[in-house]
């Protein structure tokens, strides 16, 4: 059992938090404006890359960041950042990136937004996932994409525990995000740092 | 288990079969009925393009707090079978017992609609007057779906 990946939509329908952990099929970086900003590092518009220049993977070198796994082992890269790896990693331990149509992260977004909006499911299952939705009281909507073998209450749960804590935490009670902005995502390190913490804490996380 | 009610879905996304056996569901028109079929044919889509790891199926299983979808697609890919059942009342919604009871009813409702997919086979694909993709109306077939689905939804 594992999880795959969190998103956050706010009343508007639009993401405004991103983080993933075990996933194998990347997201392209979103297109230009197609995002807001302080959403997720990870699949933001890079300038880079539109100027052809491969983007290092050293920019993603901190310790939250989702593309490295905390045992140093590379568990997915964009199409962008293969040919950056050394040859040798490329060995028995990285897993190769899962070729085909990957979406780009904000189409991504507005599928889910697409299938949690006005409903009222608490989860789904498909042959490879299992999508659970934490609808709080404010309209904020927390996605989690997990294996489909996770329970749906324990799920919900860590979501809610997700709300309670993390995110009245470091986003309601922090001055410097601005809630419904419509403008700006949520993210912040302090968020991001304690949504790892939870989430790798719980029974279901490997 | 109460069994709610049966769709059957044709490849376009068009309603070409619906039953309901409970009292509680929402009385709809037949275009309500109509534009819901094809949303979910929409959202079926969409859900298996959302995968986070390789290529994934449609939705199975789609569940709310007070009811479940369970959702067949056939190996012919035209038609999508549809049962909503009632899982669980909200009081029972927490602990142990809960897991247990949904898993259950799980294997339950997919047996199920395996039956009801022979019953589509035999009555509907082997009846020489019936055209594919068009709307059910054979007596057989809803005398059949009554049986097999008509006595389980009895309340208990």
């Amino acid at each position: 059992m594992t999880i795959y990946s969190l998103y956050v939509f706010d009343r508007h329908c639009t993401c405004v938090y991103y983080h993933d952990w075990h996933r194998t099929k990347r997201p392209k970086p979103a297109v230009k404006d197609a995002l807001l900003p302080a959403v997720s590092r990870a699949v933001s518009h890079q300038v880079s890359a539109i100027e052809g220049t491969p983007t290092p993977l050293s920019t993603f070198s901190s310790p939250r960041n989702t593309l490295i796994s905390s045992s140093g082992v590379v568990v997915a890269v964009n199409e962008e950042a293969e040919y950056t790896k050394p040859p040798s990693s490329g060995g028995t331990q990285a897993q190769p990136p899962v070729q085909g149509s990957a979406l780009a992260f904000d189409e991504e977004a507005k599928l889910a937004c697409i299938i949690i909006r006005d409903e009222n499911f608490t989860s789904y299952r498909t042959s490879t996932y299992k999508m659970h939705l934490y609808e709080t009281p404010t309209l904020y909507k927390f996605v989690l994409l997990s294996d489909p073998k996770v329970e749906g209450p324990s799920a919900r749960f860590a979501l809610r525990q997700m709300y309670s804590g993390p995110f009245l935490e470091y986003v309601v009670r922090n001055p410097l995000v601005p809630m419904d902005s419509r403008e700006r995502g949520i993210d912040n390190e302090y968020f991001r740092a304690s949504v790892d913490r939870l989430m790798k804490s719980q029974a279901f996380f490997n | 288990m109460v069994v709610f009610g049966l769709w059957v879905i044709n490849k376009a996304g068009g309603l070409v079969y619906q039953r309901n056996f409970a009292d509680g569901l929402a009385q709809l028109s037949s275009n309500e009925y109509l534009v819901l079929a094809g949303t979910l044919h929409g959202i079926h889509a969409i859900t298996s393009r959302l995968s986070p790891t390789g290529s994934s199926s449609g939705a199975q299983v789609i569940e709310a707090e007070t009811f479940k979808m369970t959702i067949l697609l056939t190996a012919t890919g035209t038609t999508y079978l549809l049962i909503v059942t009632h899982v669980y009342s909200t009081e029972q919604n927490a602990g142990t017992k809960f897991v247990l009871l949904t898993s259950l009813h799980d294997a339950n409702a997919e047996a199920l609609l395996q039956k009801v997919y022979e019953a589509y086979a035999d009555m509907g694909m082997k009846n020489p007057f019936h055209t594919p993709e068009m709307p059910i109306r054979s007596d057989r077939f809803d005398l059949r779906i009554g049986v097999l689905l008509g006595t389980i939804s009895a309340p208990t």
